[in-house]
């Protein structure tokens, strides 16, 4: 019926961008100035009803039942639309600060859903296995400068994905539970230790490296809410939380490359309009959300956390 | 001069070999070879040489479950893509798939946990990683159950029947597609996987002997209640180069010439030196033990007893990083504790990253370092704390003026307790568990406890009784 495509968005400073895992490499020069946050719509999203052709007949002839209706579709350009729940995306995209790619892919797609995921979280080629994630071997060859509380934080998901591997990463569901829990992490001790013990500690240093980061008091003063341009939207849902979570250990001044959401429940396999309309609009108020409470942390552009 | 030396070398040599491996030999024997183990089961093998511990294993091994299995695994049940069924009749299939693939985790779980033969469960496990299926793609947990019982008839058996079986099965011909080869339209993911994961690993075969290796299995079919059956119509007569060679073959004929490949040996004997003994095999070892596993036939319980005989075997402790089962079903088996919910433990191994019947792809569990990142060991730790945490107060109860254990009283109460909680589950005790066992020291709790010296030192002041839970949170104990 339609091709499922899971695929990644990532965006910087409030720029919705798709990603290639092999542009990497370009991330790095910046020197981690800027945040990346990549959001993972898990379950397998139909693009084709987030960004809709609409000018396409052959989209109206081959989808007859969940074609996304022409005057409904926010219109972005002559071709191509947003689902009607992206509503507050589009603020930013007449502000110029999303941008969409399309067709990201690569080439001899494997049909798998598990392999697909393996694919994408490595940048392998479509017959490699690699047992480490794109990011990993990105701070791998070009390192978190020292006083970054991680590599990388992961929320609304136990997966690493691309962080997995070897990254400095910490899933951080509720930052309270994880200074808590990390209690239990240990003090690194020196000495000769088997390579399966070292691995550990190191684990354990890095837990307590996050935690302690994520501890310290909040150094800025909280911004004026009267410099806020709008009302950030209402925060509904896990995604929103997440969205929040981020927000806040960024406001204490944490120090961080990466973050990964994870917003899941796309594996919609029969009545799909109202689960992605949800999803999506979750995803779109989310977004915005994130971009006020930046813009209300401080001027983009000047501070170096957005 | 000459005769003396040669005569207490003599001497001497029986010796080294008959000594016993002590609670510290025992403890890494076990725990290598199943699921942690009680101080009695490691008092039971300390006195034994390494001939006379590996060999009572190897004795004791054995073909079948003693835990009864969920009563539907043998019941008939609907075939997965059943047409013409509305949503509501979808969702309880799947509701009640979903429920079965619940019990059978526990199902599996539970008898690792209470097995008189640990390394039958081990081993079974270790087929599992090895000639992977799981449940997302079979899709029916029956299925998945028969192939654990095949997986478990042939745990040490001879992976040549293993390997044939599993060809067979269905399970994995689900799994890799070999119901979907047919002549005319090979699909190749099962003659793939056979040569790069289950014998030869990459680089021993070329994708032409992937392509006429997938006809020559063409046919192999499941009939309408899933068991195997060969339909020849749709099996490809034409001749097949493979490997070089040219005929007519069959899908029995190509496993016959992986077989032949001593590579193939050596593959297997490789992944289980990395699954038994460490990380870092030398390559002398591995030689020596898949030129053995070759000449035998295939055998795998000589290549077993050779393998734990290896002196590198019992120089690698704390090589290992446990795997999630290990660690949670081990940690259970040496307090003797039996689980509230296996429902709840199933869960949390796959929240730690390994999902019985269900490995992440066809390649199975990664293990090593891979099994530990930050949510994973803090989810590993949590689940430790917990259980110190709800474990009865210490008060030393069973401790003698002398400082020793009074044994007799610990078993009263806990046989007391036993009957008052209708044995029903139960939590850790650590006065009782020292009592019993004789954990008198600090000392004696981390020899029976941890492979390696605990990362953080323990007060010198602590009991055995004590130092359980400082024991469990230590990083040493996430290795064996």
């Amino acid at each position: 019926m339609f091709q499922r495509r899971e695929f990644l968005k990532a965006m910087s400073a409030g720029l919705l961008v798709s990603v290639l895992p092999n542009l990497s490499y370009a991330l790095a020069p910046a020197g981690y100035q800027r945040l990346l946050v990549l959001v993972e719509l898990k379950g397998g999203n139909d693009g084709l009803n987030t960004v809709i052709p609409y000018s396409s007949d052959d989209y109206y002839r081959l989808r007859p039942s969940i074609g996304i209706a022409r005057p409904q579709v926010l219109q972005l350009s002559e071709q191509v639309g947003l689902h009607p729940a992206m509503q507050s995306l589009l603020p930013l995209w007449q502000k110029q600060e999303v941008a969409v790619l399309q067709g990201v892919g690569y080439p001899e797609p494997n049909l798998s859903h598990f392999r697909s995921i393996e694919i994408w979280e490595t940048a392998s080629a479509s017959n490699q296995y690699l047992g480490e994630g794109w990011l990993t071997r990105l701070f791998r060859s070009q390192p978190t400068p020292p006083g970054f509380a991680a590599d990388g934080v992961v929320l609304s998901s136990q997966n690493l994905g691309p962080l997995d591997g070897g990254a400095r990463a910490v899933v951080l569901n509720n930052p309270q539970d994880f200074a808590r829990q990390a209690k239990l992490a240990a003090d690194q001790q020196a000495g000769a230790h088997s390579s399966a013990l070292s691995h550990i500690l190191k684990v354990e240093g890095d837990i307590r490296t996050a935690a302690s980061a994520l501890q310290q008091p909040v150094m800025k003063p909280p911004a004026n809410p009267a410099d806020a341009p709008t009302a950030p939207p209402k925060a509904v849902g896990g995604f929103a939380q997440a969205i929040n979570t981020l927000a806040d250990i960024l406001q204490n001044g944490t120090r961080i490359a990466v973050a990964r959401i994870t917003l899941t429940g796309f594996d919609t396999h029969g009545n799909q309009q109202p689960t992605q309309a949800r999803l999506l609009g979750e995803l779109a108020d989310g977004l915005a959300l994130f971009k006020a409470r930046m813009q209300a942390q401080g001027p983009l552009g000047t501070t170096p956390w957005y | 001069m000459n005769i003396v030396i040669r005569l207490l070398l003599l001497a001497m040599l029986p010796l080294q070999a008959w000594a016993g491996i002590g609670e510290a030999g025992a403890r890494h024997l076990l725990s290598r070879t199943g699921f942690g183990a009680n101080p009695a089961q490691i008092a039971l093998y300390a006195p034994l040489s390494r001939q006379q511990a590996v060999d009572r294993l190897l004795d004791h091994v054995s073909y079948s479950a003693l835990t009864a299995p969920p009563a539907w695994v043998n019941e008939p049940f609907e075939r997965p893509g059943k047409p013409n069924l509305t949503e509501d009749e979808k969702k309880a299939l799947q509701k009640e798939r979903n429920e079965h693939a619940l019990e059978l985790r526990g199902w599996w779980l539970e008898e690792m946990r209470i097995s008189p033969s640990p390394l039958t469960e081990k081993m079974t496990l270790f087929w599992h990683n090895h000639l992977v299926s799981g449940l997302d793609k079979v899709g029916v947990p029956q299925l998945m159950y028969q192939q654990n019982v095949l997986l478990r008839k042939q745990a040490v058996g001879n992976f040549g029947q293993l390997l044939h079986a599993i060809a067979r099965d269905p399970a994995m011909m689900r799994y890799l597609d070999t119901v979907n080869n047919r002549k005319g339209q090979p699909n190749e993911n099962f003659a793939r996987e056979v040569m790069e994961l289950f014998t030869l690993g990459e680089g021993h075969y070329s994708e032409q002997d992937i392509r006429e290796a997938a006809r020559a299995f063409t046919g192999w079919s499941l009939d309408k209640d899933f068991q195997f059956v060969y339909r020849p119509n749709l099996h490809d007569n034409g001749d097949k180069t493979i490997f070089g060679q040219q005929g007519n073959f069959d899908g029995d004929d190509v496993l016959d010439m992986l077989l032949r490949k001593p590579q193939t040996a050596r593959f297997v004997t490789l992944k289980l030196w990395k699954y038994l003994v460490s990380p870092t095999p030398n390559e002398a070892d591995i030689q020596r033990l898949s030129a053995l596993f070759y000449r035998d036939n295939y055998e795998i319980r000589p290549l077993l007893r050779a393998m734990l005989l290896s002196p590198a075997f019992w120089n690698s402790q704390g090589q290992l990083v446990k795997s999630p089962v290990e660690l949670t079903v081990g940690t259970l088996v040496t307090f003797d504790l039996t689980p509230p919910d296996w429902r709840a433990l199933a869960g949390l191994n796959r929240q730690l990253g390994q999902d019985v019947f269900n490995p992440p792809n066809v390649k199975g569990w990664p293990g090593g370092d891979s099994w530990i990142n930050s949510t994973t060991l803090l989810t590993r730790k949590q689940f430790l704390d917990r259980l110190s945490h709800d474990a009865a107060p210490i008060r030393n109860s069973f401790v003698m003026a002398d400082g020793q254990m009074d044994e007799q009283r610990g078993r009263e109460a806990r046989i007391r307790r036993l009957v008052q909680a209708g044995l029903r589950p139960i939590k850790l005790q650590p006065d009782e568990w020292a009592a019993i066992y004789h954990v008198n020291t600090a000392a004696d709790a981390t020899r029976l406890l941890l492979a390696v010296p605990p990362a953080q030192p323990l007060p010198a002041d602590m009991n055995g009784a004590q130092a359980i839970a400082p024991l469990l949170l230590d990083p040493a104990y996430q290795v064996h």
